[in-house]
């Protein structure tokens, strides 16, 4: 059954624990807590990670060293690829310590839910993705519709910050944020629509089991693919679409007026969102926590306890995952940042047409498979898509 | 389905919806309206009417509430306006309420609706069901009603870029 709930519940069935304590611990509520709580554990230790890491990608591309002093002995000096490891949660400790700083004309209702809107609908999004077989929060029946839809709560949130800090650079960036992510939105909707219309599900789990069974989506949606990957990057305004951040051009943009904790939450939840899109592109397109050639098949045929399929596969998922990550954080200083009507024309009159070109490609790989191999095994590997 | 659940979903439909139509800051406003719109879809997801409540959140909350408070930040000193409405407005306005509110409450209590009785283990509807429905030709699809929604929709973007470029020229 899928769901770390599940998972969490046969665990504690099996434990040897006072029947009271058991009947507590096996009770939903506490179930939902328990994965949160893992959810919540994960995405800290992930996000830290995630700076860390872009930090000395950047540095290394700009042939210079990046965090270096921060972190174990052992790593400090002559090693150039993993010093300083802890200088994100020296700076995050750095963060917290700050003054929080609220200007005197600021709405403050809407100033101060604005972070909290923006990192709820980060945190959402993590229910639905798949770290493994039977091992996500919970696998909703339309779980690509509903990674849309927290997308668009941090729209909302991201408003709230512009308008509520009370400052023309705050409100420029916040408008300009806003337009470039529902102009993205759609692209991205389409370039999504292929694997689901060649898995027939809008579960995760589900597409990333169909392409257990036949090849990676990413062969017949190589143009969804890239355009998932841009409008994805567009969606968390990642460089080179961060113009609503734009350090010359609007001071910070919608985070001007945000300090220490209210900036950290915004920064943690662009680093966050940055992992929700490599991780729904590579469970989309990149068969998610199953290896390709029937690999998978064969571990599970082969009768290994279900906690190492499991785990195994969390680790495929997340190298996959990591991967886009990097593709990601590469494309940062590979290109320059895009200006806002480049920004529009991009995305309504380019990115467009080819997520449109792409829905066809997939559809006309759907008939031809039908046509080629026939209704039977087409059913088989299809599943009930008929 | 849980009633105290539904009660607190109810509470804080309520609230969104007072919070809109009782707050002086228009923005404020607009932010009541999303949270209704998003406690509605709450409402949708406790029937175990999934897509619904997803797409609730999608296009109601994610375009819907996002195009007001656009329109809000883009006209000028709408933020400073409050809405005064004269004492002698509001008195008839209140009665105005009242009545229709009574008119709507006897109108619901007062039908015998044909409800099929909720059965829990068959009320999950599936998204492929739903599109069947959608491109249904027969007499209960959807596929003629589906179709004039969409030349609908064409129309109003057709006429909405109309009118914006008549307007720069």
């Amino acid at each position: 059954m899928n769901g770390f709930d599940h998972a969490f519940e046969a665990l504690f069935n099996q434990l040897p624990l006072p029947d009271a304590v058991r009947q507590l611990l096996t009770m939903k509520v506490v179930l939902m807590l328990i994965s949160m709580g893992l959810i919540i554990g994960f995405i800290s230790v992930l996000v830290l990670f995630l700076i860390w890491l872009e930090r000395k990608i950047s540095a290394r591309i700009q042939r210079r060293m990046g965090p270096m002093t921060s972190g174990p002995s052992f790593l400090r000096s002559g090693n150039m690829w993993f010093g300083g490891l802890l200088q994100t949660a020296a700076d995050a400790i750095k963060l917290l310590t700050k003054e929080t700083v609220t200007p005197a004309d600021v709405d403050y209702i809407v100033f101060v839910l604005a972070p909290c809107i923006v990192f709820a609908a980060s945190l959402m999004a993590y229910v639905v993705i798949p770290f493994g077989p039977d091992a996500s929060v919970s696998d909703l029946n339309v779980g690509v519709l509903y990674l849309l839809a927290v997308g668009s709560m941090t729209v909302l949130g991201i408003m709230m910050a512009g308008w509520g800090s009370n400052s023309k650079y705050s409100l420029l960036g916040g408008l300009r944020s806003v337009a470039q992510m529902i102009s993205y939105e759609i692209p991205m909707i389409f370039a999504v629509l292929g694997p689901v219309l060649m898995a027939g599900s809008l579960s995760l789990q589900e597409i990333i089991q169909v392409q257990e069974r036949t090849a990676w989506f990413i062969w017949p949606n190589i143009i969804g693919f890239v355009v998932f990957i841009i409008a994805g990057t567009a969606e968390t305004n990642r460089p080179p679409f961060d113009l609503p951040e734009g350090e010359s051009e609007l001071v910070a943009g919608f985070v001007t007026e945000y300090s220490g904790m209210q900036f950290a939450m915004f920064f943690l939840a662009e680093f966050s969102n940055m992992f929700v899109i490599s991780a729904v592109a590579a469970a989309l397109f990149l068969g998610g926590w199953s290896l390709p050639f029937g690999i998978t098949q064969m571990m599970r045929a082969s009768g290994m306890p279900h906690v190492l399929f499991s785990a195994l596969g969390a680790v495929v998922f997340l190298t996959k995952t990591l991967v886009i990550v990097l593709i990601l954080m590469w494309v940062r200083w590979t290109f320059p940042r895009v200006r806002v009507d480049q920004l529009m024309h991009f995305g309504w009159k380019t990115l467009l047409p080819f997520s449109f070109v792409n829905l066809l490609i997939a559809a006309v790989y759907m008939i031809a498979y039908k046509q080629i191999f026939g209704e039977a095994v087409f059913k088989q590997i299809f599943g009930a898509m008929s | 389905m849980n009633p105290y659940l539904f009660y607190a979903i109810a509470a804080v439909v309520l609230f969104g919806a007072l919070g809109v139509v009782r707050s002086s800051n228009i923005f404020h406003a607009g932010l009541s309206l999303a949270l209704t719109f998003g406690a509605v879809a709450a409402v949708y997801g406790m029937l175990d009417a999934h897509f619904l409540a997803v797409v609730q959140v999608l296009i109601y909350v994610g375009a819907i509430a996002v195009i007001l408070k656009f329109a809000v930040m883009l006209t000028q000193h709408i933020g400073q306006q409050e809405p005064h409405a004269p004492l002698s407005q509001q008195f008839p306005a209140l009665v105005g309420c009242l009545a229709f509110a009574f008119l709507a409450l006897y109108a619901i209590y007062h039908q015998t609706w044909a409800l099929a009785p909720w059965d829990p283990a068959h009320s999950y509807i599936s998204v492929r069901d739903l599109g069947k429905l959608f491109l249904g030709q027969e007499r209960g699809g959807f596929l003629f009603p589906f179709e004039m929604v969409g030349v609908l929709l064409l129309m109003a973007l057709i006429g909405a870029v109309m009118v914006a470029s008549k307007e720069e020229s």
